[in-house]
């Protein structure tokens, strides 16, 4: 369980006023908002890692140690920037599990390589020789290698097929269940996060607007969390049905 | 009566690597199609071979029954693109305007949606039909917000009232509400201008909504052409449902 | 501000008259090393010279040869970066052997060879510096060339109808000139280091002609009686050099850095080109 009391963030103007959230664990958390709302400054508040030239206030509180890495898995939206460009995956790999002085577990990481539908001797490749799309598994890889009980994914979907973004998203499910591990998914696409969130939390100009369940959500009566639904809904006959439809 | 696009037997290799097969479509006036399918598949090099931006190895593509590109100066007039990260189809040092201005000020055609009588008076029906306001055209491409870039770059698209726009990826990265706006939008040019688009996108509701052909792609081949997006193989099938939230 | 450009420009037609109304070569033995006077406001130097004139026409030497020299340097370079930056193949490959051919001669040592054999004068030493810093210009341009090219608001240019020419002169030059123009306003003032050091050893501006450099030397037996001699043209170098650099900082924050990778927007969902 973790909480955020009163995160303040600012550069030049404030980025984040005084945010009041509770994250509750073993849960698939979905963080939606538009570009500029603030939900990446917020992981970057979580992971303590925010730029240069902000200041913040408040507090995490969380029962459980945050280790980047070994606690805290983190898939950044510039998945790309994640690996270096001299280094074989497999180097790269090896030197993750060297600096939390762990072995590397190669069963786990076949394992992983194989849902995530990676070719093991990629393993060999450099970051260059590897598309967009395998890049991202493998920045999926190297955030839950080491297992940790927290992970952040930052606009995972954003250029994916959707074959692709429903199987890494189906997959992160199947993380979350089987290590007992909560998801804080970042994203601006309303759709996946009402088909896997959990909880949902709606963020505008650096506000929390609404949190809730899906169902919540879709039946809320606020004007953004309403306008954002009516948006969503592209199809005629979908918009002429009223509010309380339930999805599958 | 030419079809506005025709595609015949396209194909692309790069060093005997073929990366598109044998594709072959026509988009008629005033209809739109999409173009889906996985990354990898062709699509973008699909759209770069159309807009001519790129030299094919075999096969033909045809603007209005004629070759294309074939070199004639105002060949260009009759399509256009919207490219999937608005932004940077913007050149960074010039003003909206004279970014938008740019295909108008190249042919100077004769409009007949549009007054091109003057240009302040094209910017001003152009911001009306994008639904942007006039006094973001004085502002630098960083200054805009995605759907307000996006539909600058829409605007540049219509400006000459070109007879196809070509789209690669234009909800993407854009918010919910930016998406609802834009897809709107591009409704209504598609009434009121007769223009017929050219989607690439896996935004399945977007081409659901707006298109009345579908191509899939699928390793440079195309695997359906359908017109309703449930009627397609099982591979469709699947891609479509993935795609629908 | 246009305050300030009228006092320069004053000041300017001062010295450039002071210089051309006074004579800078006659010798006058009989009347060397004198002090300050009103016939001659500076002195005059070991031979008789008027020493305020020669200096200020030593002035307009440097600044004459240096801006020359930057200019030619930065339109060959420049011309051939953009051709390695235009052209894949054997020219490219061309441009890039002579490059790193002479990249690796240290400037000073190449002027001394090119002097040796061509003999001291401005004119190989022009030649020297040429060979040296074009290279800076031809990779600058070539780099801009590059990176500007894969941008796709060229695409979009040439979607929009625009020929090769066109889409040259409006998206490619100007950042190419912008950058290019610091660059130069920098050497400048590197080149005219270069020119009083060679002269000062004899190898760049030859006698009667006055060279800061020059005057150093001819001022240096006189250093106890009349340290102004050498005073003088040092303080004008020092001057003159810092100078330029304030001018290009000046320029820098002029010409400010075009943002254009900032915005989220060209970060968020982006991947690889996918075929």
């Amino acid at each position: 369980m973790i909480q955020i009391r009163n995160i303040h963030v600012r550069a030049k103007h404030v980025l984040l006023h005084d945010m009041n959230l509770s994250l509750p664990a073993h849960r698939f958390i979905c963080l939606v908002g538009a570009s500029g709302s603030g939900k990446t400054l917020l992981l970057k508040r979580l992971l303590d890692r925010l730029p240069d030239g902000m200041s913040s206030s408040g507090e995490v509180i969380s029962d459980e140690p945050l280790r980047r890495g070994l606690d805290i898995g983190y898939i950044p939206q510039q998945y790309t920037d994640a690996f270096l460009p001299f280094l074989t995956m497999r180097q790269m790999l090896r030197d993750t599990y060297r600096a939390h002085g762990r072995k590397m577990d190669h069963p786990y990481i076949d394992d992983v390589l194989r849902t995530l539908e990676l070719d093991p001797t990629w393993l060999d490749r450099y970051p260059g020789e590897l598309s967009g799309g395998q890049l991202q598994r493998f920045a999926i890889l190297f955030a839950v290698t080491l297992k940790p009980r927290l992970i952040l994914a930052d606009e995972l979907t954003t250029a994916l097929d959707p074959v692709l973004t429903r199987r890494l998203l189906d997959w992160l499910t199947e993380y979350q269940h089987q290590y007992g591990a909560t998801i804080l998914f970042v994203t601006h696409e309303l759709g996946p996060a009402l088909h896997y969130g959990e909880q949902l939390v709606l963020m505008q100009d650096g506000r929390i607007v609404e949190t809730g369940t899906p169902q919540m959500i879709e039946q809320s009566r606020h004007p953004f969390t309403m306008s954002l639904m009516q948006a969503h809904r592209t199809s005629p006959e979908e918009r002429k049905s009223s509010c309380t439809q339930s999805y599958p | 009566m030419y079809p506005v696009l025709s595609v015949t037997d396209l194909t692309y290799q790069i060093k005997d690597q073929p990366i598109l097969s044998n594709i072959s479509f026509h988009v008629t006036k005033k209809a739109s199609i999409g173009i889906i399918g996985e990354s990898g598949s062709g699509k973008t090099t699909l759209g770069r071979l159309i807009l001519g931006l790129l030299k094919p190895t075999h096969g033909l593509i045809s603007l209005h029954g004629k070759a294309f590109p074939s070199g004639h100066r105002n060949e260009r007039r009759a399509i256009q693109a919207v490219f999937q990260h608005p932004l940077a189809s913007f050149n960074p040092e010039w003003t909206v305007r004279e970014s938008i201005l740019e295909p108008f000020r190249r042919h100077r055609p004769i409009l007949r949606h549009f007054p091109a009588t003057s240009e302040e008076n094209l910017m001003t029906a152009l911001a009306l039909a994008v639904g942007l306001e006039e006094r973001l055209f004085d502002r630098l491409p960083h200054q805009l917000s995605g759907g307000q870039i996006q539909r600058a770059a829409i605007a540049r698209a219509i400006s000459i009232e070109p007879d196809i726009i070509v789209m690669d990826e234009p909800t993407t990265g854009l918010d919910v509400v930016s998406r609802a706006q834009i897809i709107e939008l591009l409704e209504r040019l598609q009434q009121t201008l007769g223009v017929s688009l050219v989607l690439i996108s896996h935004d399945i509701d977007f081409i659901r909504r707006l298109c009345s052909e579908t191509l899939v792609l699928r390793d440079g081949r195309a695997v359906d052409l359908i017109d309703r997006l449930e009627s397609g193989s099982a591979y469709t099938q699947r891609f479509v449902e993935a795609g629908t939230w | 501000m246009k305050k300030r450009w009228l006092i320069f420009g004053g000041c300017l037609l001062f010295f450039i008259s002071y210089t051309v109304f006074t004579n800078s070569f006659n010798t006058n033995i009989a009347k060397r090393l004198e002090p300050a006077s009103f016939e001659h406001w500076l002195g005059t130097d070991g031979l008789g010279r008027d020493f305020a004139a020669r200096l200020f026409l030593a002035g307009l030497i440097s600044l004459g040869f240096s801006l020359l020299t930057v200019l030619l340097t930065a339109c060959i370079g420049t011309c051939l970066g953009c051709l390695a930056g235009f052209y894949d193949g054997r020219l490219k490959h061309l441009i890039h052997r002579l490059e790193d051919g002479l990249v690796i001669f240290p400037d000073t040592v190449l002027a001394l060879v090119i002097a040796g054999l061509f003999g001291a004068s401005p004119q190989s030493l022009i030649f020297a510096i040429l060979l040296i810093k074009w290279i800076s210009y031809a990779r600058l341009s070539e780099t801009l060339v590059t990176e500007t090219m894969q941008k796709p608001y060229i695409s979009m240019a040439r979607i929009n109808g625009l020929t090769d020419s066109m889409i040259l002169r409006r998206h490619i030059l100007p950042p190419i000139i912008r950058q290019v123009v610091v660059l130069m306003s920098l050497d400048v003032g590197k080149v005219i280091l270069f020119l009083s050091a060679f002269s000062y050893i004899g190898l760049g501006v030859q006698a009667p002609l006055p060279e800061w450099g020059t005057m150093l030397n001819e001022g240096r037996p006189y250093f106890s009686s009349a340290p102004r001699l050498m005073l003088l043209p040092g303080a004008c170098i020092v001057l003159t050099v810092v100078a330029t650099m304030g001018w290009t900082r000046w320029m820098k924050k002029k010409g400010g850095h075009v943002n254009d990778s900032d915005s989220e927007h060209t970060r968020s969902g982006e991947t690889r080109p996918s075929a």
